[in-house]
């Protein structure tokens, strides 16, 4: 981590400047003005090159967008995967079979618990603890460490044998899967399964002990909400003030803006311009009442069944949320398990057509946006792809506003160490948030 | 020697001369029978896992670096630590560096670690190697044949 810090005058008037932001994925940088007391300006640049993604997919086959969209990120292939097959079976209406429903839930667990698990363990625990990094976190918390890794482990191994390898699965098509899993392939995973989710139970206690540094903030938090299940794959949209749509109506209420000083947009609720909150704490605050009876149990016993504000108590969350994908993912094995048939389609045929498909699933980060608009030969003519940390990073400004304010007496080290685990609190992905900035280049000459 | 070695490429197939370190897997391929050959992007939980399974394992991997783009900077991690971010040449929040220095934290190293690093040039989506980035890859897996494989 590089880091130049300068001080104007005093320590009312100071310049909080982080060059290169560690711990988050991808390249990003935080500028924060502070005079006479007063916050001036907040800016987080994420500088990381656009990536283009969206015009990549102009003139593609329909049946690339899965494998085309998951090299966006590394951490996250299975969200864009999963939104990318929910549009286009929008666009082509396909239905897929309850067993195909499952198993792409059960994938989602894999993507969420290695996700998670890396966040919780090697990327924010050490802020909670004051080192520098996991590296030096792991002298003192050796059994903890080696928890986390072979937790992640669980989740690689589930994302390997269900979308085919670790890292960019591809076993995942438009209508289902090229192949589904053998009987007894799953159900291997199933003790270490169980150790894991006793392994995730002793995160969230680990985690609830942490201190937190106060701040709370009156959000508008947005998630996906399912009549029966913890938010995936499917829902409607709901936010805390009012929101309920379908996802079709998706840009109706959200809007892309491009702004000056970063290479990533941000989005905002239409018409009022303002900022919304997606991710853990978004969906735990509208779906707790969802997630299954062992983990409301675990929420109870730890003191947090209640709406949470304060962001950096999102690693709680996530903790939380581990323990749920594992405890779902072992329903979701048994279930299979015990409905094994071995002439069970894998997926459902699709024609080709010209259609338009919208959709969003919950990536670990938030809510994943993907529209398509297809030619009558199934090409893709338009693709728009919002992501999580595009749609939060309006939040997270607002965030360090007040948090500074608030700290405005904190050595300059210590205001800008708490400024970087506040943004750490959303677990940014700064490489999905560059992929689809529109350059417009002006020649000089 | 062989039977306990491990030999790891770790790369982003997709971004140029970051594909390094898998493309030298590919090569090696039917020439290491006694050796395991791994294919990794650097996630962390894999690569220590790796180190547990091999007394012997030899990583490959892209990197940033002043030195022309091809040269090769060969390192024996278990007396040198590894430069955390010369190592990222591709996103991954937790990288190869990060992994080996956390393996040593966690006393978790293999008997004997030696890592490859090849200077690349050009890690844009898409792209191929650059040449002079083939050209080692071609040098690393023969200097990797003769010391590290049991030819068949």
């Amino acid at each position: 981590m590089q880091k130049e810090l300068s001080v104007k005058t005093g320590i009312k008037s100071r310049t909080i400047q982080v060059d290169y932001l560690a711990r988050v994925e991808g390249e990003g940088a935080l500028y924060i003005d502070v005079n006479d007391g007063t916050v001036d300006d907040v800016k987080l640049k994420i500088f990381e090159p656009p990536r283009f993604f969206e015009a990549f997919l102009k003139g593609r086959d329909h049946a690339e967008a899965p494998d085309i969209t998951a090299r966006i990120c590394g951490i996250c292939p299975v969200a864009y995967m999963m939104s990318a097959v929910h549009a286009m079976e929008a666009a082509l209406d396909i239905e897929v079979s309850d067993t195909v429903r499952s198993l792409r839930r059960l994938l989602y667990c894999g993507e969420w618990i290695e996700s998670h698990v890396l966040h919780i363990y090697m990327l924010h625990a050490p802020d909670f603890f004051g080192f520098a990094d996991a590296i030096r976190m792991a002298a003192g918390h050796k059994a903890a460490v080696e928890r986390g890794l072979r937790m992640k482990k669980a989740g690689n191994e589930l994302v390997r044998v269900l979308g085919g390898r670790e890292i960019h699965p591809i076993n995942v098509r438009v209508g289902g899967f090229y192949r589904l899993p053998e009987k007894n392939e799953l159900a291997a995973l199933l003790d270490e399964f169980r150790w894991a989710r006793d392994a995730a139970a002793e995160t969230v206690h680990w985690t609830a002990g942490f201190e937190f540094p106060e701040l709370s903030r009156d959000y508008e938090f947005v998630a996906l909400a399912h009549d029966e299940e913890y938010p995936m794959n499917e829902g409607r949209l709901a936010s805390n003030r009012g929101l309920d749509i379908a996802v079709d109506d998706y840009e109706a209420h959200f809007e892309e803006r491009h702004v000056e000083y970063t290479n990533a947009l941000h989005s905002v609720r239409t018409p009022g311009e303002t900022a919304y909150c997606v991710g853990p704490l978004a969906r735990f605050n509208l779906a707790r009442d969802k997630l299954s009876a062992a983990t409301r149990e675990l929420v109870d016993d730890t003191g947090f069944d209640r709406v949470i504000v304060n962001p950096f108590e999102s690693i709680v969350v996530r903790a939380i949320e581990v323990f749920y994908a594992f405890d779902e993912a072992i329903r979701l094995i048994e279930s299979y398990e015990a409905a094994y048939d071995p002439q069970c389609t894998p997926y459902a045929e699709a024609g080709r057509r010209a259609g338009v498909g919208m959709a969003a699933t919950e990536a670990p980060r938030g809510l994943l946006y993907h529209r398509y608009e297809l030619d009558a030969e199934g090409r893709i003519r338009v693709a728009k792809i919002v992501p999580p940390t595009s749609q939060n990073q309006k939040t997270i400004e607002d965030d360090l506003y007040d948090l500074v304010a608030a700290n405005i007496e904190l050595p300059q080290d210590d205001l800008t160490w708490r400024c970087e685990q506040a943004i750490r609190n959303y677990d940014p992905c700064i490489s999905c948030a560059t992929h689809f900035l529109k350059l417009h280049v002006r020649d000089v000459r | 020697m062989s039977a306990d070695t491990g030999i790891v490429g770790v790369g982003n197939a997709m971004r140029g001369d970051d594909a390094a370190g898998l493309v030298l897997i590919e090569r090696l391929a039917g020439r290491a029978p006694d050796a395991r050959l791994y294919r990794s992007d650097g996630e962390v939980s894999g690569l220590i896992d790796c180190f547990g399974r091999h007394d012997s394992v030899v990583i490959v991997d892209a990197a940033r670096g002043d030195l022309p783009a091809g040269s090769v900077i060969r390192i024996d991690a278990l007396r040198e630590r590894l430069d955390t971010e010369g190592l990222r040449s591709s996103t991954h929040a937790f990288g190869l560096g990060e992994a080996v220095e956390l393996a040593r934290a966690l006393g978790a190293l293999p008997g004997r670690l030696e890592v490859f690093a090849i200077v690349g040039r050009c890690f844009d989506l898409g792209a191929d190697l650059t040449p002079p980035v083939a050209a080692a890859v071609d040098e690393v897996g023969e200097r990797i044949a003769d010391e590290f494989i049991r030819r068949p």
